[in-house]
Protein backbone atom coordinates (compact mmCIF):
# COMPACT_ATOMS: atom_id res chain seq x y z
CA UNK A 1 0.00 0.00 0.00
CA UNK A 2 2.79 2.36 1.01
CA UNK A 3 4.57 1.64 -2.26
CA UNK A 4 1.44 2.57 -4.24
CA UNK A 5 1.07 5.82 -2.29
CA UNK A 6 4.68 6.60 -2.98
CA UNK A 7 4.19 6.00 -6.71
CA UNK A 8 1.07 8.21 -6.74
CA UNK A 9 2.88 11.05 -4.97
CA UNK A 10 5.90 10.66 -7.23
CA UNK A 11 3.63 10.83 -10.29
CA UNK A 12 1.87 13.92 -8.95
CA UNK A 13 5.26 15.53 -8.17
CA UNK A 14 6.65 14.73 -11.58
CA UNK A 15 3.46 15.90 -13.27
CA UNK A 16 3.64 19.20 -11.39
CA UNK A 17 7.24 19.73 -12.46
CA UNK A 18 6.36 18.99 -16.10
CA UNK A 19 3.37 21.33 -15.88
CA UNK A 20 5.50 24.08 -14.33
CA UNK A 21 8.26 23.74 -16.92
CA UNK A 22 5.68 23.61 -19.72
CA UNK A 23 3.90 26.72 -18.46
CA UNK A 24 7.18 28.59 -18.03
CA UNK A 25 8.27 27.61 -21.55
CA UNK A 26 4.93 28.75 -22.93
CA UNK A 27 5.12 32.09 -21.11
CA UNK A 28 8.69 32.70 -22.31
CA UNK A 29 7.75 31.73 -25.89
CA UNK A 30 4.71 34.00 -25.92
CA UNK A 31 6.75 36.90 -24.55
CA UNK A 32 9.50 36.35 -27.10
CA UNK A 33 6.92 36.09 -29.87
CA UNK A 34 5.25 39.31 -28.76
CA UNK A 35 8.59 41.07 -28.58
CA UNK A 36 9.53 39.82 -32.07
CA UNK A 37 6.13 40.96 -33.33
CA UNK A 38 6.60 44.45 -31.85
CA UNK A 39 10.04 44.69 -33.45
CA UNK A 40 8.57 43.69 -36.83
CA UNK A 41 5.81 46.28 -36.50
CA UNK A 42 8.18 49.19 -35.83
CA UNK A 43 10.91 48.04 -38.24
CA UNK A 44 9.74 49.75 -41.47
CA UNK A 45 9.48 53.13 -39.72
CA UNK A 46 12.80 52.62 -37.96
CA UNK A 47 14.61 51.57 -41.15
CA UNK A 48 13.24 54.59 -43.02
CA UNK A 49 14.35 56.90 -40.20
CA UNK A 50 17.75 55.20 -40.12
CA UNK A 51 18.20 55.62 -43.88
CA UNK A 52 17.18 59.26 -43.61
CA UNK A 53 19.66 59.94 -40.79
CA UNK A 54 22.43 58.15 -42.69
CA UNK A 55 21.95 60.77 -45.36
CA UNK A 56 22.52 63.64 -42.93
CA UNK A 57 25.93 65.09 -42.10
CA UNK A 58 25.17 64.76 -38.40
CA UNK A 59 22.77 61.89 -37.74
CA UNK A 60 22.59 62.75 -33.98
CA UNK A 61 22.51 59.06 -33.06
CA UNK A 62 22.78 59.60 -29.31
CA UNK A 63 19.65 61.77 -29.21
CA UNK A 64 17.76 59.31 -31.36
CA UNK A 65 18.83 56.23 -29.42
CA UNK A 66 17.77 57.85 -26.13
CA UNK A 67 14.22 58.26 -27.42
CA UNK A 68 13.82 54.68 -28.66
CA UNK A 69 11.38 52.26 -27.03
CA UNK A 70 12.74 48.73 -26.36
CA UNK A 71 11.24 47.23 -29.58
CA UNK A 72 12.56 50.20 -31.58
CA UNK A 73 15.98 49.76 -29.98
CA UNK A 74 15.98 46.07 -31.01
CA UNK A 75 14.88 46.98 -34.53
CA UNK A 76 17.72 49.51 -34.82
CA UNK A 77 20.26 47.00 -33.54
CA UNK A 78 19.06 44.29 -35.93
CA UNK A 79 18.95 46.61 -38.93
CA UNK A 80 22.39 48.03 -38.12
CA UNK A 81 23.84 44.56 -37.78
CA UNK A 82 22.38 43.46 -41.10
CA UNK A 83 23.46 46.59 -42.99
CA UNK A 84 27.02 46.80 -41.67
CA UNK A 85 28.47 43.93 -43.74
CA UNK A 86 26.75 45.18 -46.88
CA UNK A 87 27.72 48.81 -47.11
CA UNK A 88 30.91 50.79 -46.95
CA UNK A 89 32.03 54.35 -47.38
CA UNK A 90 30.67 57.27 -45.35
CA UNK A 91 27.45 55.46 -44.48
CA UNK A 92 29.38 52.61 -42.93
CA UNK A 93 31.29 55.00 -40.69
CA UNK A 94 28.00 56.53 -39.58
CA UNK A 95 26.51 53.08 -38.92
CA UNK A 96 29.49 52.23 -36.76
CA UNK A 97 28.84 55.40 -34.78
CA UNK A 98 25.24 54.24 -34.36
CA UNK A 99 26.41 50.91 -32.98
CA UNK A 100 28.65 52.82 -30.57
CA UNK A 101 25.63 54.91 -29.51
CA UNK A 102 23.70 51.69 -28.88
CA UNK A 103 26.31 50.83 -26.30
CA UNK A 104 28.51 48.38 -28.18
CA UNK A 105 31.71 50.28 -27.39
CA UNK A 106 35.25 48.85 -27.55
CA UNK A 107 35.36 48.80 -23.74
CA UNK A 108 32.16 46.79 -23.50
CA UNK A 109 33.28 44.34 -26.17
CA UNK A 110 36.65 43.91 -24.46
CA UNK A 111 34.88 43.11 -21.17
CA UNK A 112 32.61 40.60 -22.90
CA UNK A 113 35.57 38.99 -24.66
CA UNK A 114 37.29 38.51 -21.32
CA UNK A 115 34.27 36.88 -19.72
CA UNK A 116 33.92 33.12 -19.62
CA UNK A 117 30.31 33.31 -20.78
CA UNK A 118 30.07 31.71 -24.21
CA UNK A 119 27.04 33.78 -25.27
CA UNK A 120 28.62 37.12 -24.32
CA UNK A 121 31.92 36.18 -25.96
CA UNK A 122 30.32 35.07 -29.23
CA UNK A 123 28.07 38.13 -29.30
CA UNK A 124 31.09 40.39 -28.80
CA UNK A 125 33.00 38.55 -31.54
CA UNK A 126 30.07 38.84 -33.93
CA UNK A 127 30.03 42.62 -33.40
CA UNK A 128 33.78 42.77 -33.66
CA UNK A 129 33.63 41.16 -37.10
CA UNK A 130 31.52 44.11 -38.23
CA UNK A 131 33.30 46.96 -36.48
CA UNK A 132 36.78 48.39 -36.53
CA UNK A 133 37.99 48.15 -32.94
CA UNK A 134 41.66 47.05 -33.23
CA UNK A 135 42.22 47.04 -29.47
CA UNK A 136 39.32 44.65 -28.99
CA UNK A 137 40.71 42.37 -31.73
CA UNK A 138 43.94 42.15 -29.73
CA UNK A 139 41.90 41.20 -26.66
CA UNK A 140 40.11 38.51 -28.67
CA UNK A 141 43.41 37.02 -29.79
CA UNK A 142 44.61 36.92 -26.20
CA UNK A 143 41.49 35.50 -24.58
CA UNK A 144 39.25 33.82 -27.15
CA UNK A 145 40.89 30.48 -27.70
CA UNK A 146 39.09 28.37 -25.10
CA UNK A 147 36.75 26.45 -27.34
CA UNK A 148 36.31 25.72 -31.00
CA UNK A 149 33.39 28.00 -31.74
CA UNK A 150 35.15 30.90 -30.01
CA UNK A 151 38.40 30.22 -31.92
CA UNK A 152 36.47 30.02 -35.19
CA UNK A 153 34.72 33.31 -34.50
CA UNK A 154 38.07 34.94 -33.63
CA UNK A 155 39.56 33.71 -36.91
CA UNK A 156 36.55 35.15 -38.71
CA UNK A 157 37.06 38.49 -36.97
CA UNK A 158 40.64 38.58 -38.29
CA UNK A 159 39.42 37.80 -41.79
CA UNK A 160 36.56 40.30 -41.77
CA UNK A 161 38.87 43.01 -40.43
CA UNK A 162 41.39 42.33 -43.22
CA UNK A 163 43.89 41.76 -40.43
CA UNK A 164 47.22 40.49 -41.82
CA UNK A 165 47.32 37.97 -38.96
CA UNK A 166 44.42 36.08 -40.56
CA UNK A 167 46.68 34.09 -42.90
CA UNK A 168 48.73 32.57 -40.06
CA UNK A 169 47.01 33.08 -36.73
CA UNK A 170 43.59 32.66 -38.32
CA UNK A 171 44.57 29.32 -39.83
CA UNK A 172 46.15 28.22 -36.53
CA UNK A 173 42.99 29.12 -34.63
CA UNK A 174 40.84 27.17 -37.06
CA UNK A 175 42.94 24.03 -37.23
CA UNK A 176 44.22 24.27 -33.64
CA UNK A 177 45.65 20.82 -32.90
CA UNK A 178 43.91 19.15 -35.82
CA UNK A 179 41.75 17.04 -33.52
CA UNK A 180 38.30 18.58 -34.06
CA UNK A 181 36.70 18.86 -37.50
CA UNK A 182 35.80 22.40 -38.45
CA UNK A 183 32.21 23.59 -38.35
CA UNK A 184 30.65 24.75 -41.63
CA UNK A 185 31.36 28.31 -40.49
CA UNK A 186 34.97 27.33 -39.76
CA UNK A 187 35.37 25.63 -43.11
CA UNK A 188 33.97 28.67 -44.88
CA UNK A 189 36.35 30.92 -42.94
CA UNK A 190 39.33 28.69 -43.75
CA UNK A 191 38.36 28.78 -47.44
CA UNK A 192 38.02 32.56 -47.46
CA UNK A 193 41.42 33.01 -45.83
CA UNK A 194 43.22 30.40 -47.89
CA UNK A 195 41.84 31.38 -51.27
CA UNK A 196 43.71 34.66 -50.83
CA UNK A 197 46.79 33.42 -48.99
CA UNK A 198 47.29 29.64 -49.22
CA UNK A 199 51.04 29.53 -48.45
CA UNK A 200 50.83 29.10 -44.68
CA UNK A 201 48.18 26.36 -44.80
CA UNK A 202 50.26 24.49 -47.37
CA UNK A 203 53.36 24.77 -45.26
CA UNK A 204 51.71 23.43 -42.08
CA UNK A 205 49.83 20.78 -44.01
CA UNK A 206 53.12 19.55 -45.41
CA UNK A 207 54.52 19.36 -41.91
CA UNK A 208 51.53 18.20 -39.85
CA UNK A 209 49.03 16.41 -42.07
CA UNK A 210 50.05 13.08 -40.53
CA UNK A 211 49.03 14.32 -37.07
CA UNK A 212 45.59 15.58 -38.04
CA UNK A 213 42.37 13.64 -37.59
CA UNK A 214 41.11 12.22 -40.89
CA UNK A 215 38.08 14.53 -40.88
CA UNK A 216 40.32 17.62 -40.54
CA UNK A 217 42.67 16.40 -43.26
CA UNK A 218 39.71 15.83 -45.59
CA UNK A 219 38.46 19.36 -44.89
CA UNK A 220 41.88 20.85 -45.68
CA UNK A 221 42.06 18.83 -48.89
CA UNK A 222 38.58 19.99 -49.83
CA UNK A 223 39.53 23.63 -49.31
CA UNK A 224 42.64 23.18 -51.45
CA UNK A 225 40.52 21.79 -54.28
CA UNK A 226 39.15 25.29 -54.68
CA UNK A 227 42.33 27.32 -54.43
CA UNK A 228 43.95 26.53 -57.75
CA UNK A 229 45.02 29.98 -58.84
CA UNK A 230 47.13 30.82 -55.80
CA UNK A 231 48.71 27.42 -55.22
CA UNK A 232 52.02 26.27 -56.61
CA UNK A 233 51.73 22.58 -57.57
CA UNK A 234 55.16 21.92 -56.06
CA UNK A 235 53.70 22.69 -52.65
CA UNK A 236 51.19 19.86 -53.03
CA UNK A 237 53.53 16.89 -53.14
CA UNK A 238 52.53 15.92 -49.59
CA UNK A 239 49.09 15.08 -50.95
CA UNK A 240 50.66 12.25 -52.95
CA UNK A 241 51.37 10.49 -49.64
CA UNK A 242 47.66 10.81 -48.76
CA UNK A 243 46.86 8.55 -51.73
CA UNK A 244 48.28 5.71 -49.61
CA UNK A 245 46.33 6.72 -46.50
CA UNK A 246 44.48 3.92 -44.73
CA UNK A 247 41.19 5.83 -44.85
CA UNK A 248 39.41 5.57 -48.22
CA UNK A 249 37.75 8.95 -47.51
CA UNK A 250 41.17 10.58 -47.25
CA UNK A 251 42.43 8.82 -50.39
CA UNK A 252 39.31 9.98 -52.25
CA UNK A 253 39.70 13.58 -51.05
CA UNK A 254 43.41 13.55 -51.94
CA UNK A 255 42.72 12.28 -55.46
CA UNK A 256 39.92 14.83 -55.95
CA UNK A 257 42.29 17.59 -54.92
CA UNK A 258 45.12 16.40 -57.15
CA UNK A 259 42.66 16.10 -60.03
CA UNK A 260 42.16 19.86 -59.87
CA UNK A 261 45.88 20.44 -60.38
CA UNK A 262 46.22 17.99 -63.27
CA UNK A 263 47.16 20.88 -65.54
CA UNK A 264 50.61 20.56 -64.00
CA UNK A 265 52.41 17.83 -65.91
CA UNK A 266 54.87 17.06 -63.12
CA UNK A 267 52.13 16.55 -60.57
CA UNK A 268 50.03 14.56 -63.01
CA UNK A 269 52.93 12.25 -63.73
CA UNK A 270 53.49 11.70 -60.02
CA UNK A 271 49.98 10.32 -59.47
CA UNK A 272 49.90 6.53 -59.95
CA UNK A 273 46.44 6.71 -61.42
CA UNK A 274 46.49 3.12 -62.73
CA UNK A 275 46.91 1.77 -59.21
CA UNK A 276 43.91 3.80 -58.07
CA UNK A 277 41.66 2.05 -60.58
CA UNK A 278 42.12 -1.08 -58.50
CA UNK A 279 41.74 0.67 -55.12
CA UNK A 280 39.57 -1.37 -52.73
CA UNK A 281 37.27 1.63 -52.21
CA UNK A 282 34.60 2.14 -54.92
CA UNK A 283 34.59 5.85 -54.09
CA UNK A 284 38.29 6.14 -54.92
CA UNK A 285 37.80 4.15 -58.12
CA UNK A 286 34.92 6.43 -59.17
CA UNK A 287 37.15 9.45 -58.81
CA UNK A 288 39.98 7.63 -60.59
CA UNK A 289 37.74 6.97 -63.61
CA UNK A 290 36.71 10.59 -63.61
CA UNK A 291 40.35 11.68 -63.45
CA UNK A 292 41.16 9.49 -66.45
CA UNK A 293 38.49 11.34 -68.36
CA UNK A 294 39.64 14.77 -67.27
CA UNK A 295 43.30 14.09 -67.90
CA UNK A 296 42.50 12.08 -71.00
CA UNK A 297 45.18 9.52 -70.22
CA UNK A 298 45.41 5.98 -71.47
CA UNK A 299 41.74 5.23 -71.97
CA UNK A 300 42.58 1.62 -72.87
CA UNK A 301 43.17 1.10 -69.17
CA UNK A 302 39.61 2.32 -68.44
CA UNK A 303 38.22 -0.02 -71.10
CA UNK A 304 39.87 -2.94 -69.30
CA UNK A 305 38.97 -1.78 -65.81
CA UNK A 306 35.23 -1.35 -66.44
CA UNK A 307 35.05 -4.98 -67.60
CA UNK A 308 35.69 -6.18 -64.07
CA UNK A 309 34.35 -3.21 -62.13
CA UNK A 310 32.09 -4.61 -59.40
CA UNK A 311 30.62 -1.27 -58.23
CA UNK A 312 27.65 -0.09 -60.33
CA UNK A 313 28.28 3.60 -59.81
CA UNK A 314 32.03 3.36 -60.47
CA UNK A 315 31.31 1.38 -63.64
CA UNK A 316 28.81 4.04 -64.69
CA UNK A 317 31.40 6.80 -64.22
CA UNK A 318 33.94 4.75 -66.19
CA UNK A 319 31.57 4.14 -69.11
CA UNK A 320 30.49 7.79 -69.14
CA UNK A 321 34.15 8.77 -69.37
CA UNK A 322 34.63 6.45 -72.35
CA UNK A 323 31.54 7.83 -74.05
CA UNK A 324 32.53 11.43 -73.48
CA UNK A 325 35.98 10.70 -74.86
CA UNK A 326 34.52 9.26 -78.06
CA UNK A 327 34.72 5.54 -77.23
CA UNK A 328 31.11 4.90 -78.07
CA UNK A 329 31.42 1.44 -79.51
CA UNK A 330 30.29 -1.21 -77.07
CA UNK A 331 33.09 -3.74 -76.43
CA UNK A 332 32.34 -7.24 -77.71
CA UNK A 333 31.67 -10.07 -75.23
CA UNK A 334 31.22 -7.75 -72.26
CA UNK A 335 29.86 -9.07 -68.97
CA UNK A 336 26.13 -8.52 -68.44
CA UNK A 337 26.68 -5.75 -65.86
CA UNK A 338 28.81 -3.80 -68.31
CA UNK A 339 26.29 -4.33 -71.12
CA UNK A 340 23.58 -2.93 -68.88
CA UNK A 341 25.65 0.10 -67.93
CA UNK A 342 26.62 0.71 -71.53
CA UNK A 343 22.98 0.67 -72.64
CA UNK A 344 22.12 3.13 -69.87
CA UNK A 345 24.86 5.57 -70.93
CA UNK A 346 23.79 5.25 -74.58
CA UNK A 347 20.25 6.13 -73.51
CA UNK A 348 21.54 9.13 -71.55
CA UNK A 349 23.49 10.25 -74.59
CA UNK A 350 20.43 9.90 -76.87
CA UNK A 351 18.28 11.86 -74.41
CA UNK A 352 20.82 14.69 -74.37
CA UNK A 353 20.90 14.77 -78.18
CA UNK A 354 17.10 14.84 -78.33
CA UNK A 355 16.93 17.70 -75.81
CA UNK A 356 19.43 19.68 -77.85
CA UNK B 1 10.76 63.89 -66.37
CA UNK B 2 11.22 61.55 -63.42
CA UNK B 3 13.44 58.55 -64.14
CA UNK B 4 12.25 55.20 -62.89
CA UNK B 5 14.31 52.37 -61.44
CA UNK B 6 13.34 48.78 -60.71
CA UNK B 7 15.21 47.10 -57.86
CA UNK B 8 15.15 43.34 -57.35
CA UNK B 9 16.79 42.62 -53.99
CA UNK B 10 15.65 40.13 -51.36
CA UNK B 11 17.36 41.89 -48.45
CA UNK B 12 14.67 44.18 -47.10
CA UNK B 13 17.11 46.56 -45.41
CA UNK B 14 19.26 47.04 -48.48
CA UNK B 15 16.15 47.41 -50.60
CA UNK B 16 14.82 50.11 -48.31
CA UNK B 17 18.16 51.92 -48.08
CA UNK B 18 18.62 52.01 -51.85
CA UNK B 19 15.01 53.08 -52.35
CA UNK B 20 15.48 55.95 -49.92
CA UNK B 21 18.72 57.04 -51.58
CA UNK B 22 17.31 56.89 -55.09
CA UNK B 23 14.09 58.64 -54.16
CA UNK B 24 16.12 61.36 -52.46
CA UNK B 25 17.91 61.77 -55.80
CA UNK B 26 14.63 62.19 -57.68
CA UNK B 27 14.06 58.67 -59.01
CA UNK B 28 10.81 56.71 -58.97
CA UNK B 29 11.56 53.31 -57.47
CA UNK B 30 9.70 50.01 -57.73
CA UNK B 31 10.99 47.10 -55.69
CA UNK B 32 10.74 43.31 -55.86
CA UNK B 33 11.93 40.70 -53.43
CA UNK B 34 12.68 37.97 -55.95
CA UNK B 35 13.72 37.62 -59.55
CA UNK B 36 10.54 36.00 -60.78
CA UNK B 37 8.33 38.89 -59.60
CA UNK B 38 10.75 41.34 -61.20
CA UNK B 39 10.77 39.70 -64.64
CA UNK B 40 6.98 39.21 -64.52
CA UNK B 41 6.58 42.92 -63.88
CA UNK B 42 8.98 43.88 -66.68
CA UNK B 43 7.18 41.62 -69.14
CA UNK B 44 3.74 42.90 -68.23
CA UNK B 45 4.27 46.60 -67.68
CA UNK B 46 3.44 49.22 -70.30
CA UNK B 47 5.98 51.64 -68.89
CA UNK B 48 9.46 50.21 -68.84
CA UNK B 49 11.86 51.54 -66.21
CA UNK B 50 14.97 53.45 -67.21
CA UNK B 51 17.22 51.00 -65.40
CA UNK B 52 17.12 47.74 -63.44
CA UNK B 53 19.17 46.91 -60.35
CA UNK B 54 19.52 43.17 -59.78
CA UNK B 55 20.93 41.36 -56.80
CA UNK B 56 22.61 38.10 -57.85
CA UNK B 57 21.41 35.92 -54.98
CA UNK B 58 17.63 35.94 -54.88
CA UNK B 59 14.92 33.36 -54.27
CA UNK B 60 12.82 31.82 -57.06
CA UNK B 61 14.93 33.27 -59.86
CA UNK B 62 18.44 34.65 -59.37
CA UNK B 63 19.81 37.86 -60.85
CA UNK B 64 21.64 36.07 -63.68
CA UNK B 65 18.46 34.32 -64.80
CA UNK B 66 16.55 37.60 -64.76
CA UNK B 67 19.35 39.27 -66.72
CA UNK B 68 19.28 36.47 -69.29
CA UNK B 69 15.54 36.85 -69.73
CA UNK B 70 15.89 40.62 -70.11
CA UNK B 71 18.54 40.25 -72.81
CA UNK B 72 16.48 37.58 -74.61
CA UNK B 73 13.38 39.72 -74.99
CA UNK B 74 13.34 42.28 -77.77
CA UNK B 75 11.33 44.79 -75.76
CA UNK B 76 13.63 44.59 -72.74
CA UNK B 77 17.00 43.87 -74.30
CA UNK B 78 18.26 47.45 -74.25
CA UNK B 79 17.52 48.09 -70.58
CA UNK B 80 20.62 49.09 -68.60
CA UNK B 81 21.20 46.59 -65.79
CA UNK B 82 23.31 47.12 -62.70
CA UNK B 83 24.23 43.91 -60.85
CA UNK B 84 24.87 43.72 -57.11
CA UNK B 85 27.33 40.92 -56.32
CA UNK B 86 28.92 39.67 -53.11
CA UNK B 87 32.58 40.49 -52.52
CA UNK B 88 33.43 36.85 -51.95
CA UNK B 89 32.10 35.90 -55.39
CA UNK B 90 34.33 37.67 -57.86
CA UNK B 91 33.36 35.09 -60.51
CA UNK B 92 29.87 36.58 -60.45
CA UNK B 93 31.27 39.78 -61.94
CA UNK B 94 32.62 37.90 -64.95
CA UNK B 95 29.43 35.91 -65.33
CA UNK B 96 27.36 39.08 -65.06
CA UNK B 97 29.28 40.79 -67.84
CA UNK B 98 29.15 37.67 -70.00
CA UNK B 99 25.39 37.63 -69.68
CA UNK B 100 25.09 41.28 -70.59
CA UNK B 101 25.21 43.33 -67.38
CA UNK B 102 25.87 47.01 -68.03
CA UNK B 103 27.75 47.53 -64.78
CA UNK B 104 28.20 45.91 -61.37
CA UNK B 105 28.75 46.89 -57.76
CA UNK B 106 30.19 44.49 -55.21
CA UNK B 107 28.86 44.24 -51.67
CA UNK B 108 29.72 45.84 -49.34
CA UNK B 109 28.99 48.94 -51.34
CA UNK B 110 28.51 52.61 -50.72
CA UNK B 111 24.90 53.62 -51.44
CA UNK B 112 26.24 56.94 -52.74
CA UNK B 113 28.42 55.03 -55.22
CA UNK B 114 25.40 53.05 -56.43
CA UNK B 115 23.49 56.27 -57.03
CA UNK B 116 26.48 57.80 -58.84
CA UNK B 117 26.84 54.74 -61.06
CA UNK B 118 23.14 54.71 -61.86
CA UNK B 119 23.28 58.38 -62.85
CA UNK B 120 26.27 57.68 -65.06
CA UNK B 121 24.53 54.74 -66.74
CA UNK B 122 21.49 56.77 -67.70
CA UNK B 123 21.70 59.00 -70.75
CA UNK B 124 21.39 62.65 -69.73
CA UNK B 125 18.21 64.38 -70.74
Amino acid sequence: MEAITLVVWATIGLGSVVLLVGTATLVVSVRKQRKAHHVEVVKPVITAELASRLDEDDPSWNDWVEELSPPEWSAVRETGKRLLPQIHGGERTKLQQLVYALGFTPERLRNDLESDNLYLTLRALSWLALLEYPSAVDTALRTCTWNQSVRTATARVLFENDDPRAKRTGVDLLLWEGREPLSIFGLDTLYRIVIRKPEYLLSIANEKHGEWEDAVLIQVLTVLQHCQSGVSPSSLTWILFCLDHESPEVRAAALSTLAEYGWNQQLRDAVEIEDLLTDPSPKVRRIAYDVYGRWNTNLERVVTAVQDEPDDLARLVGVRVLHTQGRQKRPANSPEALERTWRWVEAEHTAVLEDA
Amino acid sequence: MTRSIVIAEDDEDIQQLLTFKLQANGFDVTTFEDGRACIDHLQETDELPDLVVLDVMMPRMDGFQVLERIRDEDTLADLPVLMLTARSREDDVVEGFERGATDYVTKPFSPNEVVARIKRMLPST
